[in-house]
């Protein structure tokens, strides 16, 4: 009998002797027996086998690994092949498109930044030019998909902010459309940013019709200097922005934090760094930040700035992983 | 006496494709890989693994053996990654703010552990697979999983014992091989 057989049968073993069928456990107990007496050489590395069977049911409890991972895993490390294989066939050599090194989970958001026509990668910034010859500029780790047809342009923007520059075409409107909102421009330059449960436009020239995508359904025109936030409840009041230090701060990749969610501020700072922030987002959104950020200068420094001043706790494991905890 | 001409130790075999090649395939790289990979980092592992290559003595092309070796040695690094980010972001969803329950060190068997599991059920049917995380990661009895599946309980037993073969074969090369490859 060779070695893999020879484990083929002592999974059976272990299989069956584990059954929660009480027939069938007891008629293999019996059979084991015959078997254990006639190899006394194998019982050590059938212990070895049952403890690894044993260490293997409690994954999910002992490294939080769920059978979603699992199934996730599997899915994710076959297309991590063909990625691979594809980077080394001279054929497929440019058809990366700005994404670099591709990577997803099976969580809907990542799904679909795999499957947008135009995405940043952590730290970048990128602008192209649409057919129509708009321009848009995605900021780090953004991601659109584009919907153009014959009656409208539409961008779906995935994740991650945007700053559009319209070209004029009365025929087909603009529509930048987010979870939150459908924001028309009526010939125009604005940001879009998407956050975790809102989004927010701002105005640098002309103006855009937002239409919430909430239940009510209300639209408001806001105009250059202007700025509103959509969420699942609806459309917030219109408030007053500085068009100059916004311009200013996008080309400096600095976040303007007005009363911005902690947890939306750490999402940001994610897209602009390799390491990994982890952190609940509902016990974090409830403190608000307010000032001007640099989203590029050393996470480590930013982070101890925020420790200084909201009742956080953060810790890090290894290298890239920063754990965010309320205290 | 007829001198005896000496055939070239393996050691001096590594040390001509190291200074023939070692550039070469680090600018090939180059333009190939980006963040978290370095070319420099992936050359050096290509060379380590060449170390231990059986077919030292026999290459004929080197420079295609050389990519196809760090091939291999990409596609894996490139799985462990992506399988650590997924981790890490599920983590993320579940991040429960009353007690910091992972370790660094958990992270790291936990890569090791979803590794070892694409590798040994890559090749298994769908339903054997579906029967195997069933029992091990939803807690499901064997008759309970026989009747999902639609099959006998004997079968479904079958299924279970391969996967278990699989997975415990591929802890061990894995171990084998030496974890720390990153």
């Amino acid at each position: 009998m060779n070695a893999k057989q020879l484990q083929k049968e002592m999974a059976l073993w272990i299989v069956r002797l584990n059954t929660d069928d009480l027939h069938e456990r007891q008629q293999a107990q019996i059979e084991f027996e015959a078997w254990r007496s006639k190899y006394p050489e194998h019982h050590d590395q059938l212990d070895q086998m049952l403890n690894f069977s044993e260490t293997m049911q409690q994954f999910s409890t002992t490294h939080g690994i769920s059978s979603q991972n699992v199934r996730n895993s599997m899915k994710v490390s076959q297309q991590s092949k063909k990625h691979i294989l594809q980077l080394f066939s001279k054929v497929l050599l440019f058809c990366v498109s700005i994404g670099g090194v591709v990577y997803f989970t099976a969580n809907s958001t990542m799904m679909s930044y795999y499957m947008a026509d135009y995405k940043t990668e952590v730290g970048q910034m990128h602008s192209i030019t649409l057919e129509d010859g708009s321009k848009v500029t995605l900021a780090a780790k953004s991601a659109i998909k584009l919907d153009f047809t014959a009656e409208k342009r539409q961008i779906n923007l995935v994740q991650g902010d945007i700053y559009i520059d319209v070209a004029k075409d009365p025929q087909r409107p603009l529509i930048v459309h987010t979870a939150q909102a459908d924001f028309k421009a009526l010939g125009t330059r604005f940001i879009v940013y998407q956050y975790a449960n809102s989004s927010v436009l701002n105005m640098l020239h002309s103006k855009v019709e937002t239409r919430s995508l909430a239940q009510n359904s209300q639209v408001k025109v806001v105009k250059q200097g202007e700025k509103i936030s959509a969420d699942s409840l609806g459309l917030s009041p219109i408030s007053e922005l500085d068009i100059a230090s916004t311009e200013f701060a996008w080309d400096k990749h600095q976040i303007l934090a007005d009363q911005l969610p902690l947890a939306d501020l750490l999402s940001n700072l994610g897209r602009y760094h390799h390491q990994y922030l982890i952190f609940n987002y509902s016990t974090l959104k409830d403190y608000k930040v307010s000032g001007v950020i640099n989203a590029k200068q050393d996470l480590d420094q930013t982070l101890r700035l925020l420790l200084t001043q909201y009742p956080i706790k953060i810790t890090k494991l290894g290298d890239h992983v920063i754990y965010i905890t309320s205290k | 006496m007829i001198p005896i001409l000496p055939t070239p130790s393996r050691q001096q075999i590594l040390q001509e494709m190291y200074l023939d090649h070692h550039d070469w395939l680090k600018q090939w790289l180059n333009s190939r890989v980006r963040y978290p990979f370095t070319a420099a980092d992936l050359v050096q592992d290509t060379f380590v693994k060449l170390l231990q290559s059986k077919q030292l003595f026999s290459i004929q092309e080197p420079r295609a053996y050389l990519v196809n070796v760090a091939k291999h040695v990409l596609i894996d690094k490139h799985r462990r990654y992506i399988l650590e980010q997924n981790y890490l972001e599920t983590l993320k969803q579940h991040a429960d703010d009353q007690d910091l329950l992972i370790t660094s060190n958990q992270i790291e068997e936990a890569v090791v552990i979803l590794d070892f599991l694409t590798i040994a059920l890559q090749d298994t049917t769908a339903l054997t697979r579906k029967a195997f995380i069933m029992y091990y990661f939803e807690g499901y009895s064997q008759s309970e999983i026989a009747t999902e599946i639609g099959k006998s309980l004997r079968t479904t037993q079958l299924y279970l014992a391969e996967c278990l073969q699989l997975c415990y074969e591929a802890k061990n090369n894995l171990l084998e091989l030496g974890l720390d490859e990153r």
